[in-house]
């Protein structure tokens, strides 16, 4: 066991999920996962602790916490907030130094993100305000075809037919699915165009940042099977088999940047 | 629905369809009637079973209607489109790409063929032969994504013309169309064109505001015309006088004024004569031509006196149902699913879009630049809204119209501007009921069921 | 910073609807005017007086607009049509005549739309796309004439060439002056912030123009002889360049974002901002001069280049965020604003290696904790950099 007894922690606080994870010399000690609730606070620390009880630690013995996340804004446990961008960068890092194009897509948005050798972020572009492309949307489309999220993708891969859909607009999107349902496609066929015209719309993100490989691709949706193989096949690249659930690089991230912040204030040597 | 029923041309109609007249082409050769009736029925559900897919979605199914045998020719005229483009090309004709609804008689005299956006698109989708509907549709949509990508989701979908034009799917020597007051997104997209692989020159005749006869704007006009028909010259080697920019408008006017009369005796009929599809069908044959004026001019004479003979003897088009409900469509560049409204029991009377661009005849005697782009300035659809909606008004009455669609495609900034205000005065002037219906489905070859639903609902409620 | 004469130009703005009152009593007319080729010179040369409409930034008003046009037209053109519906706006219910040009088509509409609506009496002026051509300025010089035409039988006078040239020094005034003002956000401690500016520039399409001109002389009076104070502040500034769709007075969403963030915006090429007042120069006291001087000068998007090397827009930009020392671009877009939003891409990739983030939004708030996490981003991200050089 090292001599360094620090831990330290990173709370990624999503619309949908709120994730933690805790570093301790550089190796990952402890996670946890839960879904986000109405209280962004409490969804952070449900989180944090979930983290801490799984590494029988006491939130005391945190030296440094960064959170992240639109909960970032309202994280009183935390030592520093960061956006995810970042975070998603340092993250994705720390775990494969190899790549240089992260696609992120989780509850609410959806980003594209250059990065260096280094982890630093060179460029990024995330979704407009059309929700098209992100887990909500995906959740909205599960509801439709009353399936449970994580199921969405598998459903789709067993598609016979790609029903050609447009990627206008979320409301376009759901009146066009439901009026196809109407039509009698198959729900395979429909998702796996609903699959395809959201990696169109990654593939939009990518022609303003660009893709270098390696290419990865953090957050919850990607979960979702057919989604990665639609987006391999939209941005013809292969992506990085993840080593650790991607929904949790955000909070990866946070804690890589709790271990280099603390240090850099002196906390430790 | 992706395995539905192809549709073919009845065998008992054949011999009498070979006994017609043929179809004369600009370039002086003529297609026999028997020649047509074998590509229709072979080669074309062969190499582009897409169209002849006889599912109600399909927004570019052809007509029922086989009787009207000018519908079929048209069909060709249709089919044959890639061909004839691909070999005119070849021999050194350049292809400009244009603005729709725009009269095109300087594009024509000055040796090029000019395609509008709807024409790219479906010109770019039957590049690859042998598709189902189905795989066409995919075809359209992944050139419209790519468009889309390099500019941005609020375009409209003719994006998917330049992406076209771009990616090199078809040959484009020209990017010069006008810019006139019907189109939001032209002059930005000629635009982004500088910024492309491709090196291919563009121009644009801008369309000043005017509603007040100012002979200045049709001077500036003028000098854009020069310079529009100078450049399209230099590609095609043709020298251009007056008197050959005159033919062309001769040739186009009598276009123009054939279509005008069809109009005249559809609404004047006790039965519609022909249905939804190939009314509307007129009106593009006398604006855009498919490519061949002389062609389209010849098959407008027959149409009209196929429409004669029914009229004489009251027949009603095939499709058009008992006691129709008469709509009659603004907006652009979309309208409704003709297929759909007819079996919801409707008619389309007429439409503005298309309509207002033939609605003027060019002046045959002068300077042809000058009268061209007072014709221009003359087009009821580019008038003041308040005045283009009174022209509307107009045709609704003429047309008996009983109920009024304004319809417009995403991305559309000008024609969702005035959506409102136009239906707002046509009910005020006519009061018959109108609505006006946002869709995103142009240039994508099926319907949506949504904005089924809202016309279905609306004639309903007619 | 308390200065004096930011303070007067405030209070100078608040008696001025009640000012304008008199003056209309008086028998004085109002010229309400919209979009960018406008000439006001020649509007004040008629003794009339041109206020500059249309504010951002209010949701609600987006709505009322929105009854009469779709929710699909640009968000500024709803919510200024949405003021028009409620005539509660202290300058446009004083409104005698709206003019608008056609640069921007949608802007053009709303001509129509409050003329046939809301009974405003309206004059148009038409702009050639064709900028920059022989063709494009002839029509552009018989526009204006047209519109200057009409605008003195509005005033019942006579245009003087004398009233024209007194009312264009005093525009030069201002142009001057507003370039002064800017060139302050060079420097590292400036001794306004662009926001100040920008409430200045605003507050001057409201005020009377020869007054607006002394108090901008006052300001910068006022500032000069503050400006030997030490500097104190040398912490990592991401220094951010403001382009894209208008901020109109009122929509303060995304400048908030940025200087929460820890951004300080240093300069722009808005046409709400800078670029309005950059090379016009009136070689003639004419409706024909000033007629070339307003199409000679940099367009606004809406007028396309169709080649890009000679692209005058993009070249200022260049040159701007060199000259206000930029760390980033921040692109301002505004849903339906299709003149900027379909530039965005290819302004990204004309200038290669400038940070750069668009920002595609409208008048709601419901994005602001979207848009906070992408400016926070791209600060974290040019200061990361900065620190990097920094320790190299």
């Amino acid at each position: 066991m090292s001599l360094n007894k620090n831990f330290f922690a990173g709370v990624d606080v999503g619309s949908l999920a709120a994730k933690s994870v805790i570093l301790q010399d550089g190796e990952i000690f402890a996670t946890g996962l839960v879904p986000s609730g109405v209280n962004s606070v409490e969804s952070g620390l449900n989180a944090l602790n979930l983290a801490l009880e799984t590494a029988g630690l006491k939130k005391e013995d945190l030296t440094y916490i960064v959170g992240t996340g639109y909960g970032r804004v309202s994280a009183p446990y935390a030592n520093k907030a960061v956006t995810e961008i970042t975070c998603h960068a340092k993250g994705t890092n720390y775990l494969h130094p190899t790549v240089r194009t992260i696609i992120d897509m989780g509850g609410q948005d959806c980003k594209a993100i250059r990065i260096d050798k280094d982890g630093a972020v060179i460029d990024f572009a995330m979704n407009d305000k059309c929700a098209a492309g992100t887990g909500r949307f995906l959740e909205v489309m599960a509801g439709v075809f009353k399936v449970r999220l994580e199921d969405l993708g598998a459903i789709a891969l067993a598609a016979t037919d790609t029903v050609p859909m447009s990627s206008t607009c979320t409301v376009f999107a759901e009146s066009e699915t439901i009026s196809l349902v109407a039509r009698g496609e198959k729900p395979e066929n429909i998702l796996s165009g609903i699959h395809h015209s959201i990696a169109n719309r990654i593939a939009g993100l990518f022609s303003r940042v660009g893709i270098e490989s390696d290419v990865f691709f953090s957050g919850g949706v990607a979960k979702n099977i057919g989604m990665k193989n639609a987006i391999e096949e939209a941005l013809k690249v292969t992506i990085v088999k993840p080593e650790i659930d991607p929904q949790l690089i955000g909070a990866l991230g946070a804690a890589v940047l709790a271990r280099s912040f603390s240090k850099k204030e002196g906390l430790w040597a | 629905m992706p395995n539905s029923k192809l549709f073919k041309y009845p065998e008992e109609i054949k011999d009498k369809f070979i006994s017609t007249k043929g179809l004369k082409f600009k370039n002086g050769t003529t297609v026999s009637s028997a020649e047509i009736w074998e590509f229709m029925t072979e080669e074309a559900p062969r190499r582009f079973p897409y169209a002849f897919d006889a599912n109600a979605n399909n927004i570019g199914r052809f007509s029922d209607d086989v009787h009207f045998l000018s519908g079929i020719k048209r069909a060709y005229l249709t089919l044959t489109f890639k061909d004839r483009l691909l070999k005119e090309h070849a021999a050194g004709t350049p292809t400009v790409l244009v603005q729709g609804g725009q009269a095109m008689d300087a594009y024509y005299a000055a040796g090029a063929i000019p395609v509008r956006p709807g024409l790219v698109m479906q010109w770019a989708q039957s590049m690859e032969e042998g598709l189902n509907l189905r795989q066409s549709e995919t075809r359209g949509i992944n050139i419209l994504e790519s468009g889309r990508r390099k500019i941005s989701i609020d375009a409209c979908n003719q994006i998917s013309a330049h992406a076209a034009i771009d990616n090199k799917v078809v040959p484009i020597d020209l990017i010069a169309p006008f810019l006139c007051l019907r189109c939001s997104d032209m002059a930005f997209l000629v635009e982004t064109h500088r910024n492309r692989e491709h090196d291919i020159p563009r121009y644009m005749v801008d369309y000043p505001v005017d509603h007040e006869n100012k002979p200045w704007a049709a001077e500036y006009i003028e000098v854009e015309l020069k310079e529009l028909i100078t450049k399209i010259a230099a590609l095609s080697g043709r020298k251009i006088t007056d008197e050959v920019i005159f033919d062309e408008i001769r040739l186009e006017n009598r276009g123009r004024k054939i279509a005008n009369e069809i109009a005249e005796l559809w609404w004047n009929a006790e039965n519609p004569p022909i249905n939804s599809t190939d009314f509307f069908a007129i009106a593009f044959l006398a604006n855009d031509f498919l490519g061949d004026p002389v062609a389209s001019v010849d098959l407008l004479e027959q149409s009209k006196q196929e429409i004669e003979e029914r009229v004489k003897n009251n027949v009603k088009g095939y499709g058009v149902p008992d006691d129709a409900k008469r709509l009659y469509i603004c907006g652009s560049c979309v309208g409704p699913n003709a297929h759909h409204a007819e079996t919801a029991g409707a008619v389309f009377v007429g439409r503005d879009d298309n309509w207002s661009c033939i609605s003027v005849l060019v002046e045959e005697e002068g300077n042809p630049y000058l009268n061209i782009a007072k014709s221009m300035l003359e087009y009821p659809y580019e008038q003041r809204t308040e005045k283009r909606a009174e022209w509307t008004a107009e045709q609704v009455r003429r047309s008996r119209a009983s109920g009024v669609i304004f319809m417009y495609q995403w991305g559309c900034n000008y024609q969702s501007g005035v959506a409102r205000m136009i239906s707002d005065i046509i009910r005020e002037k006519t009061g018959v009921p109108t609505t006006f219906v946002e869709v995103g489905e142009l240039g994508r070859s099926e319907a949506t069921e949504q904005s089924t639903n809202r016309v279905e609902a609306f004639i309903e409620m007619v | 910073m308390g200065l004096k004469t930011l303070e007067k130009i405030t209070a100078a703005l608040t008696s001025r609807p009640a000012e304008l009152e008199q003056l209309r009593k008086q028998g004085k007319k109002i010229v309400g005017w919209l979009a960018y080729n406008i000439p006001e010179e020649i509007i004040y040369a008629l003794g009339l007086i041109p206020i500059r409409v249309g504010q951002g930034g209010d949701g609600r008003l987006v709505e009322v607009g929105a009854r009469h046009i779709s929710t699909k037209n640009c968000v500024f053109v709803r919510q200024v049509l949405g003021q028009f519906a409620e005539k509660t706006d202290p300058y446009i219910k004083q409104l005698d005549l709206v003019a608008i040009d056609a640069t921007c088509i949608q802007l053009y509409r709303l001509e129509e739309l409050i003329n046939f609506y809301f009974d405003y009496k309206t004059v148009v002026l038409g702009v050639p796309r064709n900028f920059a051509t022989k063709e494009g300025h002839e029509y552009f010089r018989k526009e204006v004439e047209h519109f200057t035409k009409k605008l003195e039988l509005f005033a019942g006078v006579s245009l003087e060439q004398s009233k024209l040239q007194e009312a264009i020094n005093i525009y030069d005034g201002i142009r001057e002056a507003i370039k002064t003002l800017y060139s302050y956000q060079s420097k590292d401690n400036a001794p306004l912030s662009w926001r100040d500016v920008s409430a200045v520039i605003n507050a001057g399409y409201n005020l009377d123009r020869l007054r607006y001109l002394e108090l901008l002389q006052e300001l910068i009076k006022e500032v000069e002889e503050k400006t030997s104070e030490p500097q104190e502040n040398q912490a990592i500034e991401a220094r951010v360049f403001l382009s894209g769709s208008l901020i109109p007075p009122g929509d303060t969403k995304l400048i908030d974002i940025i200087e929460q963030l820890g951004g300080r915006i240093v300069g722009d090429d808005l046409w709400s901002g800078l670029n309005f007042f950059l090379n016009l120069e009136i070689k003639e006291p004419t409706p024909f001069g000033v007629a070339d001087a307003y199409l000679d000068r940099i367009p606004h998007a809406s007028l396309p280049y169709l080649d890009l090397p000679t692209d005058g827009r993009l070249a200022n930009l260049k040159h701007q965020i060199q000259q206000f020392n930029a760390d980033g671009v921040i692109y301002h877009t505004l849903r339906y604003c299709d003149a900027f939003t379909f530039k965005a891409g290819e302004t990204k990739d004309v200038l290669k290696n400038v940070p750069f983030l668009e920002i595609h939004t409208e008048y709601s708030g419901s994005d602001f904790e979207a848009i906070r996490t992408r400016v926070e981003a791209f600060v974290e991200m040019i200061k990361n950099k900065k620190e990097i050089a920094e320790l190299v």
